[in-house]
């Protein structure tokens, strides 16, 4: 039989040796394939944005500076949704993530190898939250009036137009100058932001937000200030309840305990320097009574 | 004309053949290949996830909500009047909608009090609660996280071992 096939065994073994051949270099194709490709750069940026969220959570309880170094151009996009109050952020306009319970003020786009990040604690003056500031290397503001504040400072240079003058009480958006964001802003806390264009001065309290308002533009800020209002209501109830569970001391308390938490504040527009100085001092009385303290 | 084109026919036989052949190899290769790259994303997603809840615990136990302070000086530790019925403010839809996207898909998050002090059974006020639910509850199927915490008791002026746990599932 096998001297009268040769031929046909020769056609057998050219289909055994088409078939190892063909398993072998499919394998391999698949092997670097699998190595070397992740869905049209799609994965990438998915596992980048879950592992930037996680970073951010991170910095929402702890005061930082750094430079996130990615070694190649990333472009971030920041948005905020008005409705829900919450913030999202793309990456290379390909993968993005709602960012729930973080407060992030940056330029609407961000596009750098080297990204800076940092936070600045917000007390009112109990603290509501970490505020995370992000901008790339080459961001600069012009700014004309002397602040404190050390984040001011690493913004200086040649580059956006930014006037940031003293607040005084009463003033509005007509002392601005046109065509400029002016940021009026006081060492006590209280200041407002008057955008490009604007007559309506957007209020906002402590050096914390003082900085959003460089950062950001007008719609990112407004809805940034609903998704912190939301936050200061939330601790207004935290402190409610820990009013109702605190057993109280002494007799005399209890009643401090509510005055002081009537009157923590539900909305930024309602935060004074005299306000969050009444709260500080009504904290401080609880303690001096033999109290524990609200805050 | 079936015995003129014998030779024609096999050759037409063969072709198709290598083609079916190609065609069923280029398949399971295709196969193979989404395979492998969905056992690789779901390996991510696992690692991501337990980084997450990970870092979720810290998260929480620097959260104003429930960290600590005296005289408005945070510290090391969790509020136990802040902690006690805190689930309780979660029926506020609201709320329950921003911490729920806070927490992610997490079951339940809690913290065990050790050596709460409860004495009988008779349950006092908050410093008496063996335990502090948080958020969720907690499920049969899920890994827990979990990290030693101090909660501190502010009328009593007392610190407690408690341990914060998460439970998520991966």
């Amino acid at each position: 039989m096998y001297k009268l096939n040769k031929r046909g065994i020769g056609i057998t073994f050219d289909w055994i040796f088409s078939i190892v051949a063909g398993v072998l270099i499919f394998s391999f194709l698949i092997y670097f394939a699998v190595q070397n490709t992740d869905l049209f750069g799609k994965v990438t940026a998915r596992i980048v944005a879950e592992e930037l969220d996680i970073l951010f959570s991170g910095y929402e309880t702890t005061q930082t500076k750094s430079v996130l170094d990615f070694d190649k151009n990333v472009k971030l996009d920041f948005s905020c949704d008005k409705i829900n109050k919450r913030q999202r952020f793309m990456i290379n306009d390909r993968e993005g993530k709602n960012l729930w319970g973080k407060i992030i003020f940056s330029p609407k786009s961000v596009e750098s190898d080297k990204i800076n990040v940092a936070t600045v604690s917000w007390d009112v003056p109990f603290r509501v939250a970490n505020f995370i500031f992000i901008w790339d290397k080459e961001y600069r503001i012009n700014e004309m009036y002397e602040t404190d504040s050390e984040l001011i400072d690493k913004f200086k240079g040649a580059g956006e137009e930014i006037e940031i003058q003293e607040y005084n009480e009463g003033i509005d958006c007509k002392g601005a100058k046109k065509g400029i964001k002016t940021i009026y802003y006081s060492d006590t806390g209280e200041g407002q932001v008057c955008f490009n264009g604007s007559n309506d001065p957007i209020k906002f309290f402590g050096e914390a937000m003082m900085v959003g308002a460089v950062l950001s533009d007008k719609d990112n800020y407004l809805c940034i200030k609903d998704a912190i209002n939301m936050k200061l209501e939330i601790m207004r109830k935290v402190f409610e309840n820990k009013k109702n569970n605190l057993v109280g001391s002494n007799r005399f308390c209890n009643e401090d305990y509510s005055v002081l938490v009537n009157r923590i504040p539900t909305n930024v527009d309602d935060l004074d320097y005299s306000g969050f100085k009444l709260l500080k001092d009504r904290n401080t009385d609880l303690i001096v009574k033999g109290c524990a303290s609200v805050f | 004309m079936y015995f003129k084109n014998k030779k024609g026919q096999l050759e037409i036989s063969i072709t198709m053949m290598v083609l079916v052949v190609f065609i069923v190899l280029m398949l399971l290769s295709l196969i193979l290949y989404f395979r492998f790259t969905y056992t690789e994303i779901e390996e991510t997603r696992e690692d991501i996830l337990d980084q997450k809840y990970s870092s979720l615990l810290s998260t929480i136990i620097g959260l104003p909500e429930f960290r600590c302070s005296k005289n408005n000086a945070d510290e090391e530790c969790l509020d136990a009047s802040k902690l006690h019925e805190f689930d309780k403010l979660l029926s506020d839809k609201h709320l329950d909608n921003y911490y729920r996207n806070l927490f992610g898909n997490v079951n339940g998050i809690w913290v065990e009090i050790i050596d709460s002090g409860l004495a009988n059974n008779t349950k006092k006020d908050y410093s008496d609660a063996p335990m502090s639910q948080i958020y969720g509850e907690k499920k049969s199927k899920g890994l827990i996280y979990s990290a030693p915490v101090s909660v501190y008791y502010p009328d009593y002026k007392r610190y407690k071992i408690g341990v914060l746990k998460i439970q998520g599932e991966l």
